[in-house]
């Protein structure tokens, strides 16, 4: 009861999981694994969903779930 | 540069010397908790994923298959952001109901011993290759710093090693709940070598091979077909398959399962691990891209697989060789130590205990332990055979990618745990059947077939070519998609055994299931007494004892409903021993339900009541809002003034609130469950006779409550509908009764004081006219009677006229007391601070002047010097009267006992006989004026009743406890000199 309406812990990890897929697995992967991209880009990729990953653990509460 | 085998090996024998010494270390305690459970060493601890494979193997497979090497951690990182949702849920029910491996927790779900051997053959099929791939890799590493074979005992020195060091701080402990600190600090330390050796190595790529990030750049612009080979894989190549492939491993190869759950320290640790070992996977694949390049760039001597070795071979430095080896080395050692304890808990609880339990004569803890060590030698024995089997035959992603595919055949499994209630054993076993088929002839025959120990003719590649696929998406998917399609319609066309709904409502936490009925057992002892048929008594009786600690319960305990709770407990922890389905066959055969007993309603609302304060952050909604509402209901019923206590359809006791556990001093969590007639009396009694009667309410009942009388108001009412958490008792018309108890002690004490008082005044006001119109006559017939005598000279008239003064004396006594009672001593008063104990001396003086009293003895306790407010010589009346009724009572030599005590602003007396003591009936009334138990003309009813006033007057307080066996005590309160009461007093004059 003490939830703020915009604390919707399930529905951020499915956004962080859905952002991961359309980064990984989507037809997205061809824009950034072009032969001329930065041998880098991907990690800069992985990266990135580690502190959306980070975001959501540190936002959580221990008993969210 | 070549290195000489004997100095390697003597390195890594250093290593895993040190390796034992901080397993060692931690165990003694040495190493500081607050670092062991640290969230850091449990993220480290979970870098036992990267194997040798990783270490070595991912520069040969960036090499053939581009950043598809990524694609192994991409997965990883993927399944631990859904750690609230897929990993906590799993340690909280491994850590709940002590489930060991993946196959305890399996076997725990379907209720099924077929699934955790089938689990376990599986998991044993898929691994095995894999821990031979390990020995592997560090028998060619060594080939590749000496450049000659080394010799296979080596590799077989390094497996007794191993063997030593998992025996040694794998299986240590044979409970899961006495974990494995020094393994766990051990592998993290493992971790932390093999990300160091790898990023030295990726350092030494970049400003050792290429002069530094600019030189590197510089080389791929001259080599741009480099880059293109690791991107272009990546687009075409099986990216996506090997994605989900590590999803699943990253959740379910035994390694991790050991490690992620098993071997859990701190649950805090896990949420932290979500971004932190994805991050450790991050650096350690940071390096593989430089040293592939580099590899390339200076044409390294070596395979691919064995670049981080072989551009070491060029820095001309002797110590970056032999760290990136003892890296290597690392890897592989942590990956077979770890698979190898996973595997053996696995082996011992699905494969060998229900194929031959031991005597209940033997030690079964000892039994269970060494039994564990034998199966830890076995099975890295077992690797060392197939490490000769299939050397060099194979590349390294090759059987770790086949393992991968192999474990992910539990996902469909793992998805009905957590999520699919409707799941049962027949759909996991098909699925696991019909994936695991697919499994051997898409990968294992292949294998077999390229490696030349098999000849079937069969061959993939037509399906593949057909399919458009390559082999480990063509694999992946087929096995997984008949897997889960047999897993579902199997689980959709059979049954579920209510024992495995039971489970299944445990795993998803969606339903709601509570034991049923209560142990034949109604003792603790009778526990062990049962246990040790099977186990042996001193293993019956540490488990029980166990139990008993771990629910804080008492030896003597015998309420059925928490010997249900024990029995539970005790198949719990048997779980974590003996795997989850022989604990419970064993528990079920000993520890027998009985099915007439039916305490199922209390048991069912404490489960209920456990289960939403568990889960009470986690409601949203209108679930959120209903629990709000059930817990203002609820405090409303616990905190309602008066007693409320529900009984439930069959006698038991289901609710008995606040007020009732000050009424009766019977907790709640002892009554709960009990059968009505099973509570101690008065309550038992009290509550059945009431049950019994047809009337809904009774008025003042009176009871004894530790020796004090209390008067109870009662009411029910029946419950016509119960809720639906037993719907059995809904079908059967069975109906449950709320019952009210009111404690009216108080009430009557206070009616009783004041039909007293009224008694009083008006007697007062009665004896005032008595007085008056006795005392005028009687004073006029003392008058005459007097001058007759004066006036007679006859002897006999004037005995006669003396008899007649002293009636009148008599009379006028009488008349003086009743004047004294209706003046109700506001006459003549005088208050002052005053001497209690000289006051009871006198009293005692003036009570000995009778005969009777010179025979009694006189127990004083009394501070000399502690002082009350009040009129002297009224409080001495109280005292001669008080002590002249002792006397009265008590035989000659007996000792009457007066002791005082200050108690705050109140001094309290009490007067103790040894006499006769008073009726029960009549102690209501010793306050009454004209009321006496003596015989008629010895008392006048009136001295009690007097001293009641006198004592009010000075606001203090006097009450009777009394039995005619043990006599009479008389409690006097009278305000002490110091109580600041003066003007109160001084003012009610």
């Amino acid at each position: 009861m003490n939830d703020k309406p915009t604390r919707q812990p399930l529905e951020r990890i499915i956004l962080v999981v859905a952002v991961a897929l359309l980064l990984f697995v989507t037809p997205v992967l061809y824009a950034w694994a072009r032969d001329d991209s930065p041998w880098y880009v991907v990690y800069l990729l992985w990266i990135f969903i580690i502190g959306l990953s980070a975001w959501l653990n540190f936002t959580q509460r221990d008993d969210d779930f | 540069m070549t290195f000489n085998l004997t100095y390697l090996f003597l390195a890594v024998v250093c290593y895993l010397s040190l390796l034992f010494l901080l397993a060692y270390a931690t165990e003694k305690g040495r190493i500081p908790k607050r670092i062991i459970h640290h969230p850091l060493t449990y993220v480290l601890s979970l870098g036992v994923y990267a194997t040798s494979w990783s270490y070595y193997g991912s520069v040969g497979f960036a090499e053939s298959e581009g950043y598809t090497f990524l694609a192994v951690y991409l997965g990883v990182t993927i399944a631990f952001i859904m750690v609230p949702i897929l990993f906590q849920p799993i340690l909280r029910l491994v850590r709940e109901y002590q489930l060991t491996s993946l196959a305890d927790l399996f076997a725990f779900r379907y209720r099924s011993q077929l699934a955790g051997i089938l689990v376990t053959l599986f998991m044993m099929a898929g691994t095995l290759p894999y821990l031979a791939l390990q020995i592997r890799a560090v028998t060619e590493s060594l080939r590749v710093l000496t450049q000659e074979a080394p010799p296979k005992v080596l590799a077989f020195g390094f497996c007794t090693i191993l063997i030593l060091f998992a025996i040694l701080f794998g299986a240590r402990h044979i409970s899961p709940r006495e974990k494995h600190e020094g393994l766990v600090v051990a592998i993290a330390f493992e971790s932390l070598v093999k990300l160091v050796a790898l990023l030295l190595v990726g350092l030494f790529a970049v400003f050792g091979v290429f002069g530094g990030v600019g030189g590197m750049n510089a080389w791929l612009e001259a080599n741009p077909e480099a880059l293109q080979a690791l991107y272009q894989p990546a687009r075409e190549g099986p990216w996506a398959s090997i994605i989900f492939l590590s999803f699943a491993a990253a959740l379910l190869l035994p390694r991790q399962f050991h490690m992620t759950f098993t071997e859990n320290l701190n649950p805090r640790a896990l949420p932290v691990a979500s971004w932190a070992f994805p991050l450790y996977l991050l650096l350690l694949n940071l390096a593989i891209p430089p040293i592939l390049w580099a590899g390339q760039a200076i044409q390294a001597p070596t395979s691919a697989d064995y670049f981080v070795l072989g551009i070491t071979l060029n820095s001309g430095s002797n110590l970056l060789p032999v760290i990136a080896f003892l890296g290597g080395v690392s890897a592989a050692s942590a990956m077979v130590i770890v698979t190898t304890v996973a595997l053996s808990g696995m082996c011992l609880n699905h494969i060998i205990l229900p194929a031959s339990y031991p005597d209940p004569t033997v030690n079964l803890y000892r039994w269970l332990l060494w039994g564990r060590r034998i199966i830890i030698a076995a099975i890295i024995l077992a690797g060392y055979g197939f490490y000769l089997a299939l050397e060099h035959n194979q590349g390294l992603v090759q059987l770790g990618l086949i393992s991968f595919v192999a474990v992910a055949q539990f996902l469909p499994g793992i998805v009905g745990v957590l999520y699919w209630p409707r799941a049962n054993q027949y759909g996991f076993l098909a699925g696991l059947a019909g994936g695991g088929l697919l499994w051997t002839a898409t990968l294992i025959i292949p294998l077999l077939e390229q490696g030349g120990q098999l000849r079937t003719g069969f061959s993939l590649t037509p399906w593949l070519e057909y399919a458009g696929q390559d082999k480990w998406t063509f694999a992946t998917f087929w096995s997984l998609t008949i897997n889960a399609i047999l897993f579902v319609f199997v689980s959709l066309v059979t049954r579920q055994k209510p024992e495995e709904a039971e489970a299944a409502s445990v795993c998803t936490k969606e339903l709601f299931a509570a034991s049923v009925g209560v142990p034949r057992a109604r003792s603790t002892g009778e526990f062990t007494q049962q246990l040790g048929r099977m186990m042996g008594t001193d293993m019956a009786q540490k488990e029980v004892s166990r139990a008993l600690d771990d629910l804080a319960m008492r030896a003597e305990e015998s309420n059925p409903a928490e010997l249900r709770r024990l029995r539970d407990r005790i198949e719990r922890n048997l779980s974590g021993l003996l795997g989850p389905e022989i604990a419970r066959a064993l528990v079920n055969q000993q520890l027998r339900i009985d099915p007439a007993a039916q305490n199922v309603l209390a048991d069912t609302f404490r489960m209920v009541e456990e289960r939403l304060e568990d889960s009470r952050t986690r409601l949203r909604g209108l679930a959120a809002e209903l629990d709000t509402l059930r817990r203002y209901h609820r405090q409303v019923l616990q905190d309602l003034p008066v007693g409320v206590c529900s009984i439930g359809p069959d006698n038991e006791i289901v609710i008995w609130n606040h007020a009732m556990v000050e009424m009766s001093g019977l907790h709640t969590y002892k009554t709960m469950g009990l059968q009505v007639g099973e509570l101690p009396d008065p309550w038992g009694e009290l509550l059945q006779q009431f049950l019994l009667t047809e009337k809904n309410d009774a008025n003042k009942v009176h009871r004894r409550v530790n020796g004090k009388s209390r008067w109870f108001s009662l009411q029910k009412a029946r419950l016509e509908d119960i809720p639906a958490v037993q719907p059995a008792a809904v079908a059967s018309q069975q109906t449950g009764i709320v019952v009210l108890v009111e404690d009216l002690t108080e009430t009557h004490m206070l009616e009783a004081e004041l039909m007293h008082n009224e008694r009083l005044a008006s007697i007062g006001r009665f004896a005032a006219g008595v007085a008056h119109e006795i005392g005028n006559p009687v004073t006029g017939i003392a008058c005459l009677a007097q001058n007759v005598r004066d006036e007679s000279e006859d002897h006999d008239t004037k005995t006669a006229v003396n008899q007649i003064l002293d009636q009148t004396r008599r009379i006028g006594n009488i008349v003086k007391s009743l004047v004294g009672f209706s003046h109700g001593g506001q006459l003549d008063t005088e208050y002052a601070g005053l001497d209690l104990s000289a006051c009871i001396k006198e009293a005692i003086e003036l009570v000995k002047l009778a005969e009777r009293a010179k025979q009694l003895g006189f127990d004083v306790r009394c501070d000399p010097l502690l002082r009350v407010w009040g009129d002297r010589q009224r409080l001495l009346q109280v005292f001669v009267n008080v002590l002249s009724n002792a006397c009265d009572a008590s035989k000659p030599e007996d000792t009457i006992k007066i002791v005082v005590e200050k108690n705050g602003t109140m001094v309290d007396i009490l007067v103790e006989d040894r006499g006769s003591g008073i009726e029960e009936q009549d102690l209501e009334r010793v306050f009454d004026p004209f009321f006496t138990t003596k015989e008629p003309g010895v008392g006048t009813g009136l001295g009690l009743a007097l001293c009641y006033n006198i004592v009010r007057e000075h606001r203090g307080q006097i009450s009777i406890d009394s039995t005619a066996a043990r006599g009479t005590s008389v409690h006097i309160k009278l305000l002490s000199d110091d109580s600041g009461t003066e003007s109160i007093l001084v003012a009610s004059q």
